[in-house]
């Protein structure tokens, strides 16, 4: 499943930040860079069973802090 | 890149589809039984003030949206900040809305299924509509609640032999406590989140014609809804209302018209997709405008693709059980969201309007 994902996402680094890079758009190139790794991280941590830390037990905490 | 234009009606459309997206499967059980009606009226007057806050932030920053107008009015660094919010509210709203969807289909339709790959087909659907636009959206919108309403309808008609009317009875009977408390979660889920709307004033045509949307939307939103509460609590009844996950599909499916039309609960479970599509794409599309406006990129086309692949593995990661989403749609979530629905556009519309009248009066000044 982790090759499956790191092949998809040869695709997408193809297709959307090295397009973005080839119509010269430099910062929209280095933002989207940016969000494909994060998203790429959490795609392979996904395939691989790895646990991603979840944001709402934070929430809850924070929410139950104040109220 | 040409402006892009949204004609009321089909921003109309997106607003209804966007309230009762969740509500119409999720449902609003709480605690207030057989009352939950009372509690969905007192909801929408609660809203009432809010939505002439959105519509009278439109009037004060014609053809701009949220993100444009919170930089304006608190600075480049303040207003970045509080935009960097709205896209992390409007991400996990529909890594939310995306995870009831999962949840259904892992409970009900596709049980061997891994809940990843729905999320995902719905996920990319999205992506697909953002990236072709606004008025791709506000098209689909128009034709999706047609079929929604269509469909609403002849369910209900078809349900109409299963209601059990002394369900209603007795009025009242948890009090007054347990209703406002759900009055309060039904302000913040669904009628609130229209907040996510305000990313798309800039699309509005008119300068008055977001009072327009805003009441349309919530009117018809809190109809549809209505009409929804109404036809699970006549089927099921206040107590095995509110030990389900999805009370819609079950009633639904309670509809049997002489042995032969059954099993009908199908056509719920599309009105769920089609609102949930459109939900999403408006959460999508505003986290996309929201990138976009922080880090000063020509399109917000660039981030689409990245931002919803996030929501759909957020929304994979985001509970660990359907007990969890529960607990968190109708106890945390209405604490959780207020500050993005009603503290900051307050204070953006506080702070809009000294600007204006100091703005004013310089005007004025000989």
């Amino acid at each position: 499943m982790g090759a499956f994902v790191v092949l998809a996402y040869a695709v997408i680094v193809l297709l959307d930040p090295y397009g973005l890079l080839k119509r010269g758009m430099k910062r929209d190139f280095y933002v989207c860079s940016a969000l494909c790794l994060v998203s790429f991280c959490i795609a392979f941590a996904l395939s691989m069973h790895w646990k991603v830390p979840s944001p709402s037990p934070v929430i809850v905490n924070l929410v139950s802090h104040f109220y | 890149m040409n402006k892009e234009i949204l004609p009321s009606g089909q921003s109309i459309s997106i607003a209804v589809l966007f309230i009762i997206g969740s509500s119409l499967f999720m449902g609003v059980t709480g605690r207030s039984g057989n009352s939950a009606w009372i509690s969905l009226l007192i909801a929408m007057s609660l809203s009432v003030p809010l939505m002439f806050v959105y519509a009278r932030l439109h009037v004060l920053f014609p053809g701009k949206n949220l993100f444009d107008m919170l930089i304006a009015m608190f600075g480049g660094i303040a207003g970045r900040i509080i935009s960097c919010t709205y896209i992390w509210y409007a991400l996990h709203l529909g890594a939310l809305v995306l995870r009831n969807f999962g949840e259904f289909s892992e409970t009900v339709a596709l049980t061997e299924t891994p809940m990843i790959a729905p999320m995902l087909c719905i996920g990319l659907l999205c992506v697909w509509t953002v990236y072709s636009g606004i008025e791709v959206l506000g098209r689909s919108a128009k034709f999706l609640l047609l079929f929604t309403i269509m469909i609403l309808f002849l369910l209900q008609i078809l349900a109409i032999p299963k209601f059990e009317y002394h369900h209603l009875k007795p009025v009242l009977d948890s009090g007054w406590g347990p209703i406002l408390a759900d009055a309060m979660g039904l302000f913040t889920f669904p009628f609130g989140e229209i907040v996510i709307f305000l990313g798309v004033l800039r699309a509005l045509p008119g300068k008055g014609s977001a009072k327009k949307v805003f009441f349309s939307g919530l009117l018809m939103g809190g109809g549809v809804i209505m009409v929804v509460i109404f036809r699970n609590l006549l089927i099921l009844g206040p107590d095995i209302l509110s030990s389900l996950y999805f009370p819609a599909y079950v009633a639904v499916s309670r509809i049997n018209v002489g042995d032969f039309l059954t099993r009908i609960e199908g056509s719920s479970a599309i009105l769920f997709v089609t609102a949930l599509y459109i939900k999403v794409s408006l959460c999508l599309y505003v986290a996309s405008i929201g990138v976009a406006k922080v880090f000063k990129l020509k399109s917000y086309r660039s981030v689409v693709l990245q931002l919803g692949l996030l929501m759909v593995y957020l929304a994979d990661f985001i509970y660990q059980d359907i007990m969890q989403m529960q607990n968190f749609a109708y106890h945390t979530y209405k604490i959780y969201a207020l500050p993005f629905q009603v503290f900051f556009p307050l204070l953006l519309w506080i702070v809009a309007e000294i600007v204006a009248s100091k703005g004013k009066q310089k005007e004025s000044a000989p």
